[in-house]
């Protein structure tokens, strides 16, 4: 029931929040789900048809209810509401690149309408089974721990799972910075539901080195109403699947942060009239989850290498939002705050962090010894510890002890000074080679450099590094006695 | 956060573990009152004996009537280092402080003997252990011991080392063992054993050598009175040494066991509020929902 021509009109029944009620006359029937509608909010700014509204719901007796895509202050009851006919749609295409847009494709970085007239609707079908691209290749990120113990697919989705402050956008930004830098193709950063500052300076760098121009940037912050953090992340999506599938690319997906798409749904959905389900999201946070996720994919034509930023609300791990999204997902980097709380950054969890490339068949046997030596040292060491709490370290056997000082020194060595933290560490960044953390660990757990001082390995990229910095050490403790 | 069942799991093993240590630290005190007592009574008895042998050495400090156990050798070639150690863990830094002693007096040896090749007797498990470990040669080793060092073979060691030194294939043999002081308080010692260094009796803090200027009559010889007395010093140093090591093990573990006892009782602390914590959180957050779940229905 194509209606465009129509231009069927209602009225606004009802505005709890965020989510709106529209009523329509009885002839001319109602919008479909997921159909955008038109009404104008002087409080947003004096525009004709400034806000969009999503029909969510049949409520029968002509009415729909819809969640609005901006700020509903200011709406009156009896107000006109215009249906468009089709969803929300959102500019795609290479004119996308290099600028900012919100959840409707709006430009918001003061940069002229963008000039366009592919649009694509954000919501849109997964790409079929047979559709599905099986290649496994790892992707380098130059961030030892990840490249050793998750490495990333290229083409697959990773998480990087974590709580409050333990350094997920910092990673994100570093793996951009790694990564979207040295890839040459486009990538396409979708910022939902965190900070707003954050999404300015992630502006400001690419444009500094030059990657903004074959980058699409698209926001639904904090700042945002729910409907908007709750589609930004489609909007996101849409416009790399257009890059996959039709020009054939390679793409890159950032999002940070995924929860937060979460988190709008469960805000609008009791609004919606939903029961809340366990821990009071909603009861379609599954389905929510899947829509966007499948969708988030690599294909026979193009690829969508996706890196996924998950909140975990207060450390559980166990929480419906962050559970839900493990399953999607090839590799998933779990950020630890004891790790973050030891000073050792980025503060990546070697056991609770996983790939499904870590296979001989594809990393190759020396990876996956090390990286499997590298977990089984640290997950001793763990054992150990309330040992060494309740006895001390003189109680352990010879093997343990050597055990423990690997493991203290593995520790330190999956920490890496990065690029995007000199500013504030005052190290330069590094990028290690995969071939240099291969190397790197494999000796140390071999026990070829038992004999450097822990802090040695603190904050070094390769194992060379290290064995410089050991000798700067000696050097400074030389002069001092 | 982790899971209430792993949670309470770990609790109940610190629980048990702290048990375990506080019976050993009960038993290593009873244990130690007994051991102290061995060592001081034994103590006079070494006292005395050295002081006698450093008087009569310095009797015949001019003469040249000497103990064959009592002569320096000139060129050390072979040294051989008797260790008394421990045979169980579980005594804090016990073990680990003799065997740096061991590294200690084995580097002094190459220090002043370059060319020496050094082996060892050992007396416990665990200075054995350690020697196979950082493979450093063992001449013999005794690690099967009754509790009580008066049933060691401490006899059978002494005769074999002035044997040895008598019939020239070890030139110097240095002792190695925990000085009792207090419960709280243990030093290592490494000293030389054969020669007797008569003047030497630092350990065991005898009051300085009074020097008898009067004339000491030796019956029937001097040589027969050092024979008798000699061996019979050796033996006494390496008994006392022996009586002190246990008792210093016995102290060192009551020690030990006594920290680890109040580390677990921490631990078991922290882990018991964290129990409550994850326990009150599941509960709030199953009454949320069912409160929840309630509430939508009325509406």
């Amino acid at each position: 029931m194509s209606s465009k021509d129509i231009a069927r009109k209602g009225k606004i029944a009802q505005v709890l929040g965020a989510v709106i009620d529209v009523e329509f006359p009885k002839e001319g029937g109602i919008p479909r789900i997921y159909d955008a509608l038109l009404t104008s909010n002087t409080n947003i700014d004096e525009r004709e048809n400034n806000l969009v509204l999503e029909v969510a719901q049949h409520l029968g007796d002509n009415m729909v209810r819809c969640i609005a895509m901006d700020s509903a202050e200011g709406l009156i009851r009896g107000q006109e509401v215009v249906d468009t006919g089709e969803p929300i749609s959102v500019p795609v295409g290479p004119k996308t690149l290099g600028r900012i847009m919100d959840v409707i494709g709006r430009p918001v970085d003061e940069g002229g309408p963008i000039d366009t007239e592919l649009r694509w609707p954000i919501h849109r079908p997964a790409p079929s089974f047979e559709d599905q691209s099986t290649s496994k290749e790892i992707l380098e990120t130059g961030i030892k721990v990840i490249d050793l113990i998750a490495p990333f697919v290229k083409g697959g989705k990773v998480g990087l799972f974590g709580g409050a402050g333990v350094g997920k956008t910092v990673i994100i930004m570093e793996l951009i910075n790694n990564i979207a830098q040295g890839h040459g193709g486009y990538s396409v950063f979708g910022g939902v539901g965190e900070r707003t500052r954050e999404g300015n300076d992630l502006w400001h760098e690419m444009k500094d080195s030059g990657v903004l121009d074959k980058a699409c940037l698209v926001y639904g912050q904090m700042n945002e109403p729910p409907g908007a953090r709750f589609r930004v992340a489609l909007s996101a999506l849409t416009t790399a699947e257009y890059f996959r599938d039709q020009e054939g690319r390679d793409v890159l997906l950032f999002v940070d942060n995924i929860f937060r798409f979460l988190q709008a749904g469960s805000e609008v959905s009791s609004m919606l009239g939903r029961m809340p389900s366990a821990v009071g999201y909603q009861p379609t946070l599954a389905t929510d989850m899947g829509q966007l996720q499948e969708r988030i994919t690599s294909t026979t034509k193009g690829s969508i290498t996706s890196v996924q930023a998950v909140y975990v609300p207060a450390d559980d791990y166990t929480d419906p939002a962050p559970a839900t999204t493990f399953a999607h997902l090839d590799a998933t980097i779990a950020l630890e705050r004891s790790i973050a709380e030891k000073g050792i950054y980025p503060a990546v969890d070697p056991l609770g962090s996983s790939s499904t490339i870590l296979d001989p068949q594809v990393v190759g046997e020396e990876h996956y010894r090390v990286a499997r030596k590298v977990q089984q040292t640290l997950q001793r060491y763990k054992e150990l510890q309330d040992i060494i709490a309740i006895l001390g370290m003189d109680e352990l056997s010879e093997e343990d002890k050597l055990i423990v000082s690997r493991a203290r020194k593995i520790e330190r060595f999956l920490s890496q000074p990065f690029f995007v933290g000199a500013q504030f560490t005052g190290i330069d960044g590094v990028y290690v080679k995969l071939e240099d953390t291969i190397k790197g660990f494999g000796e140390l757990v071999d026990g070829k450099h038992d004999d450097l001082p822990e802090q040695a390995f603190m904050y070094v990229g390769s194992i060379a590094d290290a064995r410089a910095k050991a000798q700067k050490l000696a050097e400074q403790f030389a002069k001092a006695a | 956060m982790a899971g209430l069942k792993e949670i309470k799991s770990r609790l109940k093993s610190v629980l048990n573990t702290r048990k375990i240590t506080y019976a050993m630290k009960l038993v290593s005190a009873a244990k130690l009152q007994k051991a102290q007592a061995s060592v001081i009574k034994s103590r006079e008895y070494s006292k005395a004996l050295q002081a006698i042998v450093a008087n009569l050495a310095a009797e015949i400090a001019g003469s040249d009537a000497s103990h064959p156990l009592m002569e320096r050798r000139e060129q050390v070639r072979n040294v051989r280092i008797l260790v008394i150690g421990g045979s169980r863990g579980l005594c804090g830094g016990y073990n680990a402080n003799v065997n740096r002693k061991i590294e200690a007096t084995i580097a002094d040896i190459k220090k002043h003997h370059p060319q020496a090749t050094v082996e060892a007797v050992l007396v416990g498990r665990k200075p054995a252990e350690y020697f196979r470990r950082v493979s450093r040669p063992i001449y013999k080793s005794y690690e099967v011991l009754p509790e009580e060092p008066s049933k060691w073979p401490l006899e059978e060691i002494c005769q074999a080392l002035e044997a040895d030194f008598l019939r020239g294939t070890v030139d110097e043999v240095r002792f190695i063992f925990t000085q009792f002081k207090s419960a709280l308080s243990q030093t290592v010692v490494s000293e030389q054993l054969i020669p007797v260094d008569s003047k030497v009796s630092s350990n065991n803090n005898t009051e300085a050598t009074q020097n008898t200027s009067g004339v000491t009559l030796f019956e029937p010889s001097a040589k027969q009175v050092f024979d008798a007395i000699v061996p019979r010093l050796i033996r006494s140093k390496v008994y006392q040494g022996a009586l002190d090591s246990k008792a210093s093990e016995y102290g060192s573990r009551m020690a030990a066991m006594d920290a680890a006892t109040k580390n677990a009782g921490e631990l078991a602390h922290d882990l018991k509020l964290l129990r409550n914590r994850v326990r009150q959180a599941s509960v709030t957050s199953e009454l949320l929902d069912i409160i929840g779940g309630a509430e939508a229905l009325n509406n």
